[in-house]
């Protein structure tokens, strides 16, 4: 991977990771803060409520104590404590009373739970009032919720009970007031928030129960569960509950009383709807500072790539034209920074590599000249010699040979001399012009493996000559390495000069191995040998044309093979133990 | 009030009814016929209409019998309505109940009109400063109760005075004195609270003896609790005042009751009715306006109201009021049968006067 | 039970008695007599039809003071004489003779002779053959009619004589000064009246006057003779006034629409039937004025209402029973008060009912059910009954009104009451708040029938 790219993704992280992180810090805060301020309004809201509940019900208690006292329910707690009383007279009082005493309800009910006067429902005269027990000391009581059933509806009522005794039995007076929209709208809301009241009137939920300060009725089916569970558990719950205009947090109070069921439910309402606003302005911030963070740091990072990478690739690119064979690559120098020193370095090393390889290619050729001089005159001073022999014995044949017969015997045996020395020039020389003149080779699909089992077979009689130690031959060649694309011609005339050069190192025998593998694209040839070994030295020259360890030869096989594998795009290599043997490694595409 | 119906109608409305019987139960059935008593009709009239009945029934092979052994019960009521009256027979026989009724309708003839109201006729007696407790009299002579003697006068022209004998007690009054004066001939009997005495019209002297002695009012055996102002019989409830509420052969007694109602009695001491609102004082009268007894009743004033007195007709457990309310001056302090019966006296206190006066009560029935 | 306890406690004073002592006490001549009542009667004409109850009774009880009949009721519903001195009938009863009083006059002068006897009953409309004879009116019948006087007192046979102006004449102890139609009227004294001059100079009636205004107007001494509804008894004994009395002539009842057919089933009737408590209803919100009633004719009307006593018992709750619509009147006070304790009491013993009130008279075919407010007119109970029938529209048989007819009216009546086609509630009198000048002579000034007899009504002199 690229820096710039390396660059662009760590600053794209970087950015990412820190807006991400700020961001959720931030969220993280701001969702602590409004949950702290939310709190905060709930308790003061409930406290609020608390507090006029606790005030209304003390007003309540106040007037029914003030009618408890007055003249005229005295005179009647009186005449309703005589033998066979009659309540008629009655029946209408408390309507009066209760309209003169600000109360919704009132009830005036006999020691026996009978209904005297009923304010709220005064056809319920004569009925008994269950809930009103003699055993309850009910001028200790304060006052609480219940419900309350009128003609046609239900209600929620906070009431109280106050005696008046005269003689030995009670005068009940219940009294109360409705606790309904008016009282919802009596608390002083903070923005955002509400106050229902869900009315448990009925077993089941009931939504259209479900109050608030407008007396409308609240689609509160989504209020369900909240309200239930604080039915069922008689506890606190708090519950968020998403709602098309955004979430609102619900803390449902049970509003108990003395019955066994909840008579009601008060429910705190306070909109998330500003917190999912900040709360989508701080992501899209986020996203915003992020987007252009990145952006920033695309550009920073391409700006800092373009400024660094550019220089380091193209030293990279020269490195690698370097590496092609291009020594004569130069980088732009930009910039005065270590940078420009490397590519300034760089160029330098180009142009030492570039003068060394020439010195070293000048003396290489040198070397080679000298040594194709000396191998030339080495070979051509071994036939030359013979063929100066010849010539003078045939000189002093001629000279000195009696008989025209001797001679001829003379004559024709150097001739042959001459000839079998011409042909061995004529070889050495078409062996030089061979090398010279090696052909492209023309690529096919070849079964490398019979190619080599094939030229290996060729010296299988000269392995096994009689009169020379034998050697032996294995071959382990792996069935995967399949076809290559190769001149066979040419890849055989290589393996044959290795198996050639494996014999020429094993005078006394030994054994001549063929490994071949392929991997992936690549074909691996090994021919190994159990010789005496090569040197350092004699591993670095070994492909040099006409470079030869062997007494005799002209030097050029390992050569040719070199440029056979150099042709098919191959390398060669050699590795060699003194004593141990030597092994040809040669990799080819395949 | 009604006069008795008719020997004729009553027949005539028996047989008629007897003929619905028989309808009903058949001619084969035996009966068993008793009368239910609804305030109508009077005990005589109801026997004979019973009696008619049973006849007729006789007569259509019906077999009457006296005790519920028959196979058919026959409750006979006689019920007041707009045209008069209606005989009604429920008949239960077995499991089926039937009801059949005739009008018993008085004579649409034009003109006759038997009924009257009461009036009530308060007549001053007597006046004095000392309390009245009781007082008698007979022709132009005046005997009068007080707590501390009997004292006798006589109408010249005005009630002179004869004498006074004092009355010998040695138990001190209870606070609300109550006595009663009887006269017999000329002889004088004045009970008071554990003291009886004995006093003659014409002559001096008196007798007092500390006997707790039943006192003469319509409840025999009724003496004065001793210290207090009620009485008591053996059986009976305390009670103010009692009169005897019935001239039927089975008696029957209202009772002013300590708790300020009246009460009606049977025989069997069971409570047949309770008044509301009436007085402490009340008193059988006996007159010729249709009916045989009234209660004359004393009726408390509002604040700073004087007493009044009204008359009530005893129609069976009812008391029907038979006259208009007598307003009197004061509060009534005693209330008395006079006259046999036929009237009463009365004594208030008149506070704007500060003397007591005795009145005779009388009702009288006129248009 | 008979008439004379109400007669009797119709003059019961309640708060005030004043001092009666008959032999003192003599009546005083002078004074208008101020009347207030909530109907709006449009005219005494005994013949024309009323637009409703109310306005119906309203004029049966002014009529009789202008209008005389031959005969009326006493107080014990008897015939007594009137325009007629006597009557008798043939063995049929099938022909009746009436001799009419000597002296009397009508209101324009005219004397009354047989002709206009005649004349006025014929116009009556009842099929009979009336004609006169020397002094006397005989009215003929194709059937027997036992109870010819008792009907003959009904005011829509009253004696009128019909000018050719169309003008009402009338022989009555008061005579119409003015009218305003509705609104108010002023009845003079009779100077000339056969009977004796009233002792009141005059009586001013005003019509259409709510019954908050009538009691207002008796407190501030604006009005001397009032109508009570009952449920008020109480508070109007706090009054320095007296209370005058019928008896129970109107019955306060539960009607099921369409009678026999009505769509609720017979269950739910009579659980109904027995839910209601009435001696609630009659102790408390009637402060025992009237009677709880268990039959449709008062026990005083039929005699054999006790009959009808039931206990009241829970019964078996129809289940799952749709509520029932009550219809009542809404401006009715009272009505209202006892519509709603009817459902409570029904919905006590499981049965759901739904309240409709409407202002005005409540109609047949407005509800299931309706609470209906009916005069009973005195009369033979089969009278009275098939005139109840009908007036609550269940369409009533044919009365008889001859005195056997009593069995047929129980077995009528039993018939509509064991099939709770009619719930009967109370038996209401007509009650009145007299003033304290107010004072009756000798007649009571309320009959226990409810008729109005002013004749004999004075006025205590205004204190100065």
């Amino acid at each position: 991977m690229k820096l710039r790219t390396r660059l662009l993704i760590l600053v794209a992280c970087t950015v990412a990771v820190t807006v991400s992180l700020v961001t959720w810090i931030v969220l993280a805060s701001t969702r602590r803060a409004f949950e702290d301020l939310d709190s905060q309004r709930t308790s003061a809201l409930l406290a609020q409520f608390r507090s006029e509940f606790r005030r209304r019900g003390d007003e309540i208690v106040l007037r029914l104590e003030g009618i408890a006292g007055s003249e005229s329910i005295l005179r009647m707690a009186v005449d309703l404590n005589r033998a066979n009383p009659d309540p008629a007279p009655y029946v209408n009082e408390a309507a009066a009373i209760a309209a003169a005493h600000g109360l919704d309800f009132l009830e005036l009910v006999a020691h026996d739970g009978t209904i005297i006067s009923s304010a709220q429902w005064p056809a319920r005269f004569g009925y008994k009032e269950s809930w009103i027990s003699p055993q309850v000391e009910w001028q200790k009581e304060g006052p609480f919720l219940r419900r309350e059933e009128l003609p046609g509806e239900m209600t929620l009522a906070l009431v109280a009970v106050r005696t008046v005794s005269a003689g030995g039995s009670s005068l009940y007076l219940a009294g109360g007031r409705r606790l309904d929209k008016g009282f919802l709208a009596s608390l002083i809301l903070p923005a955002g928030m509400r106050v229902l009241l869900y009315q448990n009137f009925t077993p089941g939920f009931s939504p259209q129960n479900v109050i608030d300060a407008a007396g409308e009725i609240v689609s509160g089916m989504e209020l369900q569960p909240l309200i239930s569970g604080v039915i069922l558990d008689g506890r606190e719950t708090s519950q968020t509950i998403d709602r098309p205009d955004g979430p609102e947090a619900f803390h449902g109070i049970p509003l108990t009383g003395r019955e066994a069921t909840l008579p009601g439910v008060l429910l705190v309402g306070s909109s998330k709807r500003e917190l999912v606003a900040l709360v989508g302005r701080i992501r899209w911030a986020s996203v915003l500072l992020g987007g252009l963070g990145l952006l920033i740091g695309v550009a920073l990072s391409y700006l800092v790539a373009s400024r660094f990478t550019r220089p380091i690739e193209q030293l990279a690119a020269g490195a690698r034209a370097v590496a092609g064979g291009n020594w004569n690559t130069r980088v732009p120098i930009s910039g005065t920074g270590e940078v420009g020193e490397l590519a300034g370095a760089f160029n330098i090393m180009t142009g030492q590599l570039i003068d060394q390889r020439d010195r070293l290619l000048q003396a290489e050729r040198v070397a080679a000249w000298r040594e194709l001089a000396r191998r030339l005159a080495h070979e051509l001073k071994n036939p030359l010699f013979p063929l100066q022999i010849t010539l003078e014995n045939l000189r002093r044949a001629r000279d000195q040979a009696p008989e025209q017969y001797q001679y001829d015997e003379v004559f024709e045996e150097s001739t042959k001399t001459l000839l079998a020395e011409l042909e061995n020039l004529k070889s050495i020389i078409g062996r030089f012009s061979d090398f010279a003149k090696m052909p492209q080779p023309r690529l096919e699909p070849v079964p490398l493996n019979d190619i080599l089992a094939h030229s290996l077979k060729l010296f299988e009689a000269q392995f096994q000559a009689p009169g020379r130690p034998a050697i032996t031959t294995e071959l382990q060649l792996h069935p995967d390495v399949g076809m290559i694309r190769a001149d066979p011609e040419l890849l055989s005339r290589a393996f044959q000069n290795l198996f050639l050069n494996a014999a020429d190192a094993m005078p006394r025998g030994g054994r001549v191995i063929v490994r071949t593998q392929r991997q992936n694209t690549r074909v691996h040839i090994e021919v190994s040998d159990t010789g005496a070994g090569l040197t350092g030295e004699e591993c670095e020259r070994l492909f040099t044309p006409y470079y030869t360890t062997k007494q005799h030869g002209t030097g050029l096989g390992l050569a040719i093979v070199q440029s056979v594998v150099s042709d098919h795009a191959g390398k060669i290599g050699v590795a060699s133990t003194p004593g141990k043997g030597t092994t040809f490694l040669i990799e080819l595409p395949g | 009030m009604g006069a008795l119906m008719q020997q004729d109608e009553l027949r005539r409305a028996a047989r008629e009814l007897a003929a619905k019987i028989v309808d009903f139960t058949g001619s084969k059935d035996s009966v068993h016929v008793f009368l239910q008593e609804r305030g109508r009709p009077g005990k005589e009239e109801g026997a004979v209409f019973q009696r008619e009945l049973e006849s007729a029934l006789r007569s259509q092979g019906i077999r009457t019998v006296q005790v519920p052994e028959g196979t058919a019960e026959v409750a006979i009521t006689m019920a007041d309505n707009f045209q008069g009256a209606v005989w009604i027979a429920q008949i239960q026989k077995g499991e089926n109940r039937h009801i059949v009724m005739v009008p018993a309708p008085r004579s649409t003839a034009g003109g006759e009109n038997d009924f009257s109201p009461l009036v009530v006729q308060v007549q001053p007696v007597y006046e004095q400063r000392q309390p009245i407790l009781d007082l008698v009299r007979r022709d132009d002579a005046l005997a009068v109760l007080d707590p501390g003697s009997i004292s006798t006068y006589q109408w010249s022209g005005g009630w002179q005075h004869r004498r006074s004998v004092s009355l010998d007690h040695l138990r001190p009054w209870p606070r609300d004195l109550r006595g009663k004066l009887t006269l017999e001939g000329s002889s004088l009997r004045a009970y008071l609270p554990g003291v009886v005495c004995r006093a003659d019209l014409d002559q001096p002297g008196i007798d007092c003896k500390e006997v707790d002695e039943a006192w003469p009012l319509d409840l025999p055996d009724a003496k004065l609790t001793g210290g207090r102002n009620y009485f008591q019989a053996a059986g009976w409830p305390f009670f103010y005042s009692v009169a005897r509420a019935s001239a039927a052969t089975e008696p029957r007694w209202l009772f002013a009751g300590l708790d300020g109602k009246a009460y009606l009695y049977n025989p069997a001491r069971e409570v047949l009715a309770i008044f509301d609102g009436w007085g402490n004082d009340l008193v059988a009268l006996r007159n010729e306006c249709g009916e045989d007894i009234q209660v004359l009743v004393a009726l408390a004033g509002d604040n700073g109201q004087g007493d009044s007195i009204q008359v009530f007709r005893m129609a069976e457990r009812r008391a029907l009021p038979a006259s208009l309310p007598a307003q009197l001056p004061g509060k009534i302090t005693a209330l008395w049968p006079a006259a046999g019966g036929a009237a009463a006296m009365l004594v208030c206190h008149n506070p704007q006067a500060n003397r007591y006066e005795a009145y005779q009560v009388s009702v009288t029935c006129s248009r | 039970m008979r008439l004379t306890r109400f007669l009797l406690l119709a003059v019961v004073s309640v708060a005030v008695v004043t001092g009666i002592l008959f032999a003192a006490t003599r009546p005083r001549y002078g004074g208008v007599l101020r009347v207030e009542m909530h109907a709006a009667v449009q005219n005494l004409d005994p013949a024309a039809a009323a637009p409703d109850n109310d306005a119906q009774t309203a004029r049966a009880r002014l009529s009789p003071l202008v209008y005389e009949t031959l005969v009326r009721l006493d107080e014990e519903g008897r015939a007594e004489p009137l325009l007629a001195i006597s009557w008798q009938a043939d063995s049929r009863l099938q022909r009746w003779e009436f001799r009419l009083r000597a002296g009397v006059k009508f209101h324009d002068g005219t004397v009354l002779t047989p002709a206009a006897a005649v004349a006025a009953l014929s116009a009556a409309g009842r099929g009979w053959q009336v004609s006169g004879a020397k002094d006397a009116v005989v009215i003929e019948s194709e059937r027997p009619v036992p109870e010819l006087p008792r009907d003959l007192a009904n005011s829509a046979h009253a004696i009128v004589l019909r000018g050719a102006d169309g003008v009402l004449s009338g022989t009555g102890p008061f005579r119409v000064a003015a009218w305003e139609a509705g609104r108010r009227a002023l009845l003079a004294a009779n100077e000339d009246y056969w009977g004796g001059r009233p002792f009141l100079d005059g009586i001013h009636v005003e019509m259409g006057r709510s019954s908050r205004d009538q009691l207002l107007d008796l407190d501030l001494d604006k009005a001397d003779f009032v109508e009570l509804p009952p449920q008020e008894t109480r508070r109007a004994a706090s009054r320095p006034a007296m209370i005058w009395s019928s008896a129970p002539i109107e019955l306060v009842a539960l009607v099921f629409d369409r009678g026999r057919s009505s769509p609720v089933d017979i269950r739910t009737r009579k659980a109904l039937a027995l839910a209601i408590d009435r001696a609630a209803i009659h102790t408390v919100l009637l402060q025992r004025r009237g009677e709880a009633a268990e039959s449709l004719l008062p026990a005083w009307l039929s005699g054999y209402a006790f009959l009808f006593s039931t206990a009241r018992e829970p019964g078996a709750k129809p289940s799952g029973a749709a509520p029932l619509g009550l219809a009542f009147d809404a401006a009715d006070p009272l009505a209202k008060v006892i519509a709603e304790r009817i459902a409570v009491d029904c919905r006590a013993a499981g049965l759901p009912i739904q309240l409709s009130g409407k202002s005005g008279e409540v109609k047949a075919g407005m509800s299931e059910l309706r609470l209906v407010r009916i005069k009973i007119r005195p009369a033979p109970a089969a009278t009275a009954l098939a005139e109840l029938e009908a007036g609550l529209g269940l369409g009533g048989y044919e009365p008889d009104p001859a005195p056997e007819s009593i069995q047929t009216a129980y077995e009528a009546e039993r018939s509509l009451l064991e099939e709770c086609i009619v719930i009967p509630l109370l038996h209401l009198p007509e009650v009145y708040a007299v003033g304290q000048r107010v004072r009756s002579w000798k007649t009571p000034a309320i009959l226990l029938t409810g008729e109005w007899r002013f004749e004999d009504v004075w006025l205590l002199p205004e204190k100065s």
